[in-house]
């Protein structure tokens, strides 16, 4: 196929397990927690891919296991054609040169008592980039005029509690990017932003992508900037993805009954395109046990016998859409 | 009639250096059954204003100038007596993050009880636990966790709770403060619509402050945008997001994706926020704003009636036509 060939990030399989505290007695096993519950995909070269979920359905955690924060319990990541577990048994250092990631919270991001100019080193002093002191200094300086952080100077010696959210959140994106990833990922980038700077903070990684090539794996609950950002995007649900496709034919036209109660239930601020939101009951069920139907099942209001007894497969449609449903398997979902 | 009436509100926060006007000269009015979405960033001064109405602010460091009518009650003047008994029945309020005010060590139930005692001291406790888990109801949880304690439920579903304890009254005035912005979309979609279909039955005025332009747009009738202390653009839904007259309000929208619209550009307001320690002549947005000329820094804009209940404070803005 196609598509397989230029795939810079396939992710395979991926599981992260964690173990249950406290539950049960002292000679009974241990239960374990499925975070990720096996999830596969593939992030073609330069291409943001989205994913979408509600808090708890595994998402951060998924980001966090492909930048190698968590060890997968199973599953592998392959980059550029090489497993991530390979390189990272060979070489450490290569593996995060390759691979970064930027968090939610740049105010928690950083350390307090470090300066911008001491944050931006420290990428290349680790991977010995950018040749001597002077050298590596005129390159975070010409990063962060590039990253609209000018004049570079008046930051350099300033500490992250001087600067705005939005700036530091610069900060932590251009410092991800100083080492030239492949691949990055950015766990709710804009969420703790405000509306008028958020904007920025788009532009800038939609340019550097344009400009780098880098693939981004772009974590959000808010369907709206991932419609902006994001052309294929993947919806999460207790662990496992349900469904996956273009952002754009998934938000218009979305299959999984789960997908399209998100996409209903979302605020808009077009006030004249009214969809009916569709009622859903209940609480995704424990990750400890969700059960043998489909995690979905009890929540969901088209579903039938099959649905609570055997997790769905997942189905590839002509259109490249993924979808996790038996009633879509079964057609009776179009 | 109105409900709620603010009148020239100004909020000023005395620090050991400086003053912080972190409400200033604000006014608008609200009908019975209304419900309006106050619209800013940080620092824009809507918390503040909130927290003015049910004075909640330090009596020392926070001085209130203005009024705020609720019905006959003048809230700012009136004894603490008079407030004790329009709180919760009349006025309540959720905070962002009020899942962190329940107790850890009672059980949901009672917690419900204690609160439901302080305006109808000799209240049954068979009809009591019937009316409380009406309200879960309400609110999307089951029953089942009136012997239950926060510790074992969700972040979202300890909101949701609050939410419940909000309404028990089934108060006039409704303030959510950011309540359901900490919440997963779905169950956020499903308390707008709870509280929009209430709102229909029981007659609640709701105020929803919120930095989220789509919430507002999807359960609101009316905006009120407040950009660092100062009212922008007051008006009906339509009025704010289609025919946006203030160029503050001109930019949020820009800025903000859409779910279904065209995929235009984002663009951003560049600059930041200004000191609000600082003496402002003029327009408080004119060193952000694309179009501020010499009259913008000098003299502070009057609100513009722009047809309706559509205003506006911005120089470029003239009566009924686009500025």
């Amino acid at each position: 196929m196609d598509n397989r060939q230029n795939a810079l990030i396939e992710v395979e399989g991926l599981k992260k397990f964690y173990k249950n505290r406290g539950t049960g007695g002292l000679f009974k096993k241990k239960k374990m927690v499925q975070a990720v519950g096996g999830v596969s995909f593939e992030i073609r070269k330069g291409e943001i891919f989205g994913v979408i979920g509600e808090s708890g359905c595994g998402k951060s955690t998924m980001g966090r296991t492909l930048v190698n924060l968590e060890a997968p319990t199973a599953g592998d990541v392959r980059i550029n054609g090489e497993s991530a577990r390979a390189i990272l048994q060979k070489d450490p250092k290569a593996f995060h040169q390759m691979v970064q990631m930027v968090f939610q919270n740049p105010f928690d991001t950083f350390l307090p008592t470090e300066t911008i100019e001491q944050i931006m080193l420290r990428p290349l002093e680790i991977n010995c980039l950018g040749g001597s002191e002077e050298e590596r200094r005129r390159r975070i300086v010409q990063l962060l005029e590039d990253g609209g952080l000018s004049p570079a100077e008046d930051f350099l010696g300033r500490y992250p509690h001087e600067l705005s959210g939005g700036q530091l959140q610069r900060i932590s994106i251009l410092r991800a990017m100083s080492v030239n990833p492949l691949f990055l990922v950015v766990d709710e980038p804009v969420s703790m932003l405000d509306v008028s700077v958020r904007a920025d903070i788009i532009n800038m990684l939609l340019d550097l992508t344009k400009k780098y090539q880098t693939s981004i794996l772009f974590i959000s609950h808010d369907i709206a900037v991932i419609r902006y950002v994001a052309s294929r995007t993947a919806v999460m649900y207790l662990g496992r993805i349900v469904e996956m496709g273009d952002t754009d034919a998934l938000i218009q036209h979305p299959m999984h009954p789960y997908t399209q109660a998100l996409v209903s239930n979302c605020a808009s601020i077009d006030i004249d395109s009214h969809v009916e939101k569709i009622h859903v009951e209940g609480e995704p069920p424990s990750p400890v046990d969700p059960g043998p139907g489909c995690y979905f099942a009890d929540r969901c209001p088209r579903a039938c016998e099959n649905c609570r007894q055997e997790y769905p497969q997942e189905t590839r449609l002509p259109d490249g859409r993924v979808v996790a449903c038996h009633l879509v398997n079964e057609g009776v979902i179009q | 009639m109105n409900k709620l009436n603010i009148e020239d509100l100004s909020v000023v926060y005395h620090g050991k250096e400086k003053q912080v006007r972190a409400v200033d000269h604000v006014s608008f009015s609200v009908d019975a059954g209304d419900s309006l979405g106050i619209i800013g960033e940080s620092g824009s001064g809507k918390s503040t204003m909130i927290h003015a109405l049910l004075r909640l602010l330090p009596e020392k460091t926070g001085e209130t100038r203005g009024h705020i009518w609720f019905d006959d009650t003048d809230l700012l003047t009136c004894d603490e007596k008079t407030l004790r008994k329009l709180r919760w029945k009349e006025i309540a309020v959720v905070f962002q993050r009020s899942m962190n005010s329940l107790s850890q060590i009672h059980t949901i139930g009672e917690q419900f009880e204690d609160v439901y005692r302080v305006h109808e001291p000799r209240a049954a406790k068979a009809q009591m636990k019937e009316i409380i888990c009406g309200l879960f109801e309400k609110v999307n949880l089951n029953p089942r966790i009136y012997n239950m304690y926060p510790f074992e439920l969700s972040g979202g579903m300890q909101q949701r709770l609050n939410i419940a304890l909000s309404i028990m009254f089934s108060p006039a005035l409704l303030i959510m403060d950011e309540a359901t912005t900490a919440l997963d979309v779905v169950t956020q979609g499903q308390i707008l619509d709870e509280l929009m279909e209430m709102e229909k039955t029981m007659s609640i005025t709701r105020l929803m402050i919120t930095h989220d332009l789509s919430v507002v747009a999807t359960s609101c009738k009316k905006i009120l945008v407040l950009y660092a202390g100062r009212l922008m653009e007051f008006g009906t839904v339509e009025d704010i997001l289609k025919n946006p007259q203030h160029p503050y309000t001109q930019g949020l929208i820009a800025s903000f994706p859409s779910l279904y619209g065209e995929k235009t550009a984002l663009k951003s307001i560049p600059g930041i926020l200004p000191d609000m320690s600082k003496e402002c002549p003029g327009c408080i947005f004119a060193p952000r704003c694309p179009y501020a000329d010499e009259r913008c820094y000098a003299q502070r804009p009057a609100d513009v009636e722009l047809g309706g209940i559509h205003r506006a404070a911005c120089h470029r803005c003239k009566g009924g036509a686009n500025g």
